[in-house]
């Protein structure tokens, strides 16, 4: 009897069905209350880490960033390919071309010849690094340098593809990759800008430079690049107007400050401190200014490591030197801008000179904060936007030809900063279009860069039009095998 | 009874329903903490379940020797408790879970509980059925055991239950254990040992001990430092498999590649059983191989002491000093401190506060003497130092002698000399010393290289005397290029030692021109301009370009300057009364800077003031810039009116510019006046029809 009984409790019927639905429903009423962000989409392990704070310990602590802006040919500096010196004139097969899509300067070409590089190539130290006889200085530093020839980017041309190196997105309105540096380690010098840009301009062939790549897009301003200028005074305005010296200076502000001070106490405004900081920072820039920018202290022989146009103000070697300075003096990001690598056409003729330029600055400048003990505590990396095509766009002759746009492929190169030293990492085809080992995405490099300098590239975010932004948006895988 | 059955079942559903949407949504969830100690019961309520179970399973068992009735009375009795108590103890699991534990254990802890959880509730269900309802209850038996087994792991260690079995110590691996003991040993004993160790000592071969590898076995050594060809472990590894010879034997785990190559080239290095992966060189074939291949990545460094608080590092921090913890699980302290004018001592002393936390300090650049280095000593925890360009001496390490962990000492520009290798030599754990720029020379850094084979010594950059590059001209120190007779001229260079060579009569300068030696005074001597040529030389440099500087007579300077309307296209259009009169006159054809004042449709009209001074003035001349694209006059006239009261104005002279077809002519253009004293003199210049003009300074003569 008792069992029927037992039984007729376990059968259900529609009533049982609704009271035990009811029941259901207030377990997970229940449940729902442990879980406040269930239906605002958000995860509770997406809680934001502390800004300011490392995610975990790395080695890089600064960054330089050497960007060769119009994007030096791969195939006249480190992707070496003879196949294409072999298959000179020769029409570049279908197969290899695949669906990819040509410029608008290319896309009319009846014909699209290979032409391997004007410029002999040599393997150089322990590592055996091939790079060509444009760069015989960067030739001696292979040894601590981590070349990357497998590197690839979406965008064709060269606007969408700077700002896509810069900020993780082919539109501009997102944070350049110095401000999310800014934001998310802060200034490790209180005096001075934790981004700072510096250009150049080569006499190759030029492309635009504009101050969208160092903006701070959504980010706070203070997170912007600052933009030194190409003068001998880098920071205009910082001198004290004839006849007021330091100690009237101090007098001055203190008393403005007490000024402003009656003002926030008034009013309460958050922007009347942030001005009185404002003018403490500039007071003290006053002093660690020219201590980094004064060259006249650095020994001779720094000089002539960097080539004697460090001299001259606005060249890429003067700017290379700055950036040691900038770096050495705790400036977290510093980005450099060398304009003219864009050879369309009379390639031969153009590239020397580019090559010329940068080569030897650019291995001095990975020399020196070797020989400080900075190398592994600050990252270099040596990049354009994307690759050129193994094919001549224009008239080819024995003697010269040019080179298209590429997103398929291009060579950069990294040192310092807890990346492997002496390494090549990828591998493109004989003819030097596809990559066919390792490739690394523009947003690979992106979380590579920020696993180096401590940061997950996934936490790093920041709230902005009702979602979270990263610089690698939704994509990005740390390169693991380039690590030291 | 009857009433609590459905009362027991109700609860029951409802509480296998909550356990599944937090399942289902625990990536969600936030426990407050007034729910945590729910969680931390579960360690008390577990145990009810456990039990429980495993009597359901006996009363099962026993089920024969039971009477009918009161069986099933029991048996539903307690299995609706057991089942209770199951849920019950795995929702607070699964609070409990979420405090931080993370490991792969728990993970299965608590899948198996979760499973267990509801093939218990299964039980109620398929009460009806028996052997359904038989099968379930030994499932249940066994995850109560697996789940156990895991639960108890997580509180007692996973090797809690046959430690005492199975006690062995794991050998740490880190960048300081020998390249042999971490990585050759390993492959030794898995793959070779069990044939060759002192038991069996086939071949009469022990390879358990460096001694007996170092005996060798009766085929001779087993290896040849620096010859891996020779060697016989690789030369019989090599053999094709079917061979007699080819070890190890067919049928026995195989050496791999991987572990081919380690062995090849840790014996091509030397087969130094006691070298470390921290002493092999940067670029060392060897250790780029550990570092691929082999190193496993070294986590965030432990240390074992204590955090310091958030407000202590906050207080250190001020804009000279920048006091950063590593990250948020590393108590290690990074500090660097900077600005030399503003450098002071408590800077340093205060540092005290977090003495054995600074694991990083960056005194670059700053005024440190030995004075100072005491309160660098009481860093016991210091790896890494930076003292470059500071102004200490050998003697000033003396100090460092209480950091035992120093790995990394930066001495780069400092005024060291050799006998900095006694202080250096104390310094045991010392991996990498820079010392680039400094008054060691090259074969004081030999002895340090030989004192401390340990130590990597990095000299730096050494300039090839060989290499002659050619040395940048000398360049203007003056602001602008405009004066006035008589006025001072300075010239100058970036590097320090150069001789500057000058010219003013514009041949070309070489060694033998008058050399500069301080701010000179320049006669015009009635001259418009007046052209210096120079160049600078230094030793070991190639002279420098000549180069030209070219002055120009600044003339009547009037007393103010009005310009009706500022000019377009260009972001300094505000200027322009001071682009017109400022003292730099620009000689370049270029486009829009701030150097040129730019009209077109609207003239320029600029009231020039002589009232004060009433000079006689005789030319006024237009200083302007051609576009480099320019084809035709971009300017229609030029006319000067004067006036005495800026109201009544008066023609003077009118030119026409519209047909003018010498482009260059048109970067100075002067106007002749009637020789006299002007009070108010008015410029215009119009631009011809879409077409710009850029005018960059007024002259007046």
């Amino acid at each position: 009897m008792d069992k029927e009984v037992f039984e007729h409790y376990l059968n259900t019927n529609r009533r049982h069905f609704l009271g035990k639905m009811a029941m259901g429903m207030g377990g997970v009423a229940l449940g729902s209350l442990l879980m406040p962000d269930l239906l605002t989409g958000k995860k509770a392990t997406e809680e934001q880490l502390p800004l300011g704070l490392k995610h975990f310990a790395a080695k890089a602590k600064r960054i330089i960033l050497l960007v060769q802006n119009g994007a030096p040919s791969q195939l006249e500096t480190f992707d070496y390919k003879p196949k294409l010196n072999d298959m000179f004139g020769q029409e570049l097969p279908p197969s290899i071309r695949g669906e990819q899509k040509l410029t608008g300067m290319t896309a009319g070409q009846e014909s699209f010849p290979l032409v391997g590089s004007k410029f002999s190539f040599k393997q150089y130290g322990e590592s055996g690094t091939w790079v060509s006889e444009l760069l015989p200085n960067i030739a001696k530093i292979t040894d601590d340098i981590c070349m990357i020839k497998s590197m690839h980017t979406d965008a064709i041309n060269h606007d969408p593809a700077l700002t896509f190196m810069q900020t993780g997105a082919q539109v501009g309105n997102r944070p350049s990759i110095g401000s999310w540096f800014s934001y998310g380690l802060g200034s490790e010098n209180q005096n001075l800008p934790a981004y700072c840009v510096l250009l150049s301009k080569g006499k190759g062939n030029g492309q635009g430079v504009y101050s969208k790549l160092w903006s701070n897009g959504f980010l706070d301003s203070s997170h912007q690049g600052v933009q030194l200028s190409a003068s001998e005074d880098p920071i205009l305005y910082l001198n004290n107007p004839k006849g007021m010296d330091r100690e009237t200076r101090r007098k001055m502000l203190d008393h403005l400050a007490s000024l402003n001070q009656l003002g926030y106490d008034e009013f309460g405004d958050p922007e009347i401190p942030a001005k009185i900081k404002q003018y403490e920072m500039a007071f003290r820039m006053q002093t660690a200014v020219p201590e980094i920018t004064d060259v006249s202290k650095e020994p001779d022989h720094i000089k002539k490591l960097y080539g004697p146009d460090c001299m001259v103000p606005g060249t890429y070697a003067a700017n290379c030197l700055l950036a040691r300075k900038l770096s050495e003096s705790g400036v977290r990001f510093v980005q450099l801008y060398h304009q003219g690598w864009d050879q369309h056409n009379n390639l031969v003729g153009e590239i020397k000179g580019q090559a010329k330029d940068v080569d030897k600055a650019s291995a001095a400048l990975i020399t020196d904060l070797k020989q400080r003990g900075l190398l592994d505590e600050t990252l270099v990396v040596w990049s354009g936007e994307f690759g050129r095509t193994n094919y001549c766009q224009g008239k080819l002759t024995k003697d010269n030809y040019g080179r298209d746009h590429h997103p398929r492929c291009f060579s950069i190169f990294m040192a310092g900063g807890g990346v492997k030293a002496g390494m090549s990492y990828g591998k493109t085809d004989e003819l030097g279009y596809n990559i066919v080992e390792s490739p690394v995405h523009i947003h690979d490099l992106h979380a590579t860069i920020m696993h180096l300098m401590g940061l997950d590239h996934e936490k790093l975010t920041h709230k902005h039009l009702g979602r979270r932004f990263r610089l690698t948006d939704v994509h990005g895988h740390v390169v693991k095998d380039i690590l030291a | 009874m009857k009433k609590a059955v459905p009362f027991f079942l109700n609860v029951l559903f409802f509480l296998h329903v909550l356990l599944a949407f937090l399942v289902l949504f625990e990536g969600y969830m936030k426990v407050p903490f007034w729910v945590q100690p729910l969680g931390r019961m579960h360690p008390l309520v577990l145990h009810f379940p456990v039990a429980f179970i495993v009597l359901l399973v006996m009363l099962n068992f026993f089920k024969k020797q039971l009477e009918p009735a009161s069986f099933e009375k029991i048996n539903f009795a307690l299995l609706l408790l057991t089942s209770f108590t199951t849920v019950l103890a795995t929702l607070m699991g699964l609070l409990l879970s979420l405090e931080g534990y993370d490991s792969e254990l728990l993970t299965l802890h608590k899948w198996v509980g979760i499973a267990l959880c509801f093939v218990i509730y299964a039980l109620v269900w398929c009460y009806a059925y028996k052997k359904v309802f038989q099968v379930l209850l030994y499932v249940g038996l066994i995850g109560v055991l697996v789940g156990g087994h895991f639960g108890a792991g997580l509180t007692h260690g996973t090797n809690f239950l046959m430690e005492p079995i199975t006690a062995s110590k794991e050998e740490i691996v880190d960048e300081n254990t020998p390249i042999y003991s971490a990585y050759i040993v390993p492959v030794l004993k898995s793959k070779c040992t069990s044939c060759h160790n002192p038991q069996k000592h086939k071949g009469d071969l022990d390879l358990t001990t460096i001694e007996a590898i170092t005996k060798g076995g009766e085929n001779g050594d087993v290896w040849l430092a620096h010859n891996p060809e020779e060697s016989l472990l690789l030369k019989r590894a090599a053999l094709p498999i079917e061979d007699e010879e080819h070890m190890p034997p067919e049928g026995k785990p195989q050496l791999t590649a991987g572990e081919i190559e380690l062995m090849q080239i840790w014996i091509a290095h030397g087969a130094d059983d006691q070298i470390t992966y921290a002493q092999l060189k940067e670029g060392d074939t060897l250790k780029q191989l550990v570092t691929s291949k082999w190193l496993k990545s070294i986590e965030d460094k432990q240390y074992e002491f204590d955090f310091v608080t958030a407000k202590t590092i906050k207080e250190l921090n001020n804009p000279y000093r920048t006091v950063v913890q590593k990250s948020p699980t590393s108590p290690a302290i990074d500090v660097v401190i900077f600005g030399r004018s503003a450098f002071q001592e408590n800077n340093l002393t205060e540092l005290e506060k977090v003495k054995d936390q600074v694991v990083y300090l960056n005194l670059a650049n700053l005024p440190i003497t030995s004075k100072q280095m005491g309160s660098i000593g009481k860093l016991g925890n210091l790896e890494h130092l930076v003292l470059n360009f500071t102004d200490i001496s050998s003697e000033s390490l003396a100090s460092l002698a209480s950091c035992a962990k120093l790995e990394t000492l930066s001495l780069s520009g400092t005024a060291i000399d050799a006998t900095v290798l006694e202080h250096l030599k104390g310094l045991k754990s010392l991996k990498e010393v820079f010392v680039w720029n400094t008054n060691l020379e090259a074969e004081d850094i030999e002895v340090l290289r030989s004192e401390l084979p340990k130590v990597i010594i990095n000299e730096g950059y050494i300039p090839n005397p060989e290499e002659e590059l050619q040395l940048t001209p000398p360049t203007l120190v003056n602001e602008g290029n405009i004066i006035s007779s008589g006025d001072l001229v300075s010239l100058g260079h970036k590097m320090n030692g150069v001789t500057i060579q000058y010219t003013l009569d514009e041949s070309e300068p070489d060694s033998t021109s008058i050399a500069f030696e301080k701010a000179f005074s320049l006669d015009l001597k009635g001259k418009r301009q007046q052209t210096i040529k120079t160049l600078a030389y230094k030793e070991g440099w190639l002279p420098s370009k000549p180069v030209s500087y070219v002055f120009y007579d600044r003339g009547l300077v009037p007393d103010g300057i009005e310009v009706l309307y500022p000019g377009v296209l260009s972001s300094y259009t505000g200027d322009t009364e001071k682009i017109l009169t400022d003292a730099v006159r620009n000689n370049e054809k270029i486009g829009f800077s701030k150097f040129w004042a730019s009209y077109n449709k609207k003239p320029l009209e600029a009231i020039v003031d002589f009232s004060v001074s009433t000079p006689k003035i005789k030319e006024v001349v237009l200083s302007c810039g051609i576009h480099y694209k320019q084809k035709k006059s971009p300017l229609d006239f030029v006319g000067v009116w004067a006036s005495d009261d800026k109201v009544k104005w008066q023609l003077v002279k009118k030119k026409s510019f519209a047909n003018e077809n010498n482009l260059d002519r048109l970067e100075e253009i002067s106007i002749e006046l009637p020789q006299k004293s002007y009070k108010y003199l008015k410029i215009v210049a119009q631009p011809q029809k879409e077409q710009t003009i850029r005018i960059n300074q007024l002259f007046f003569f």
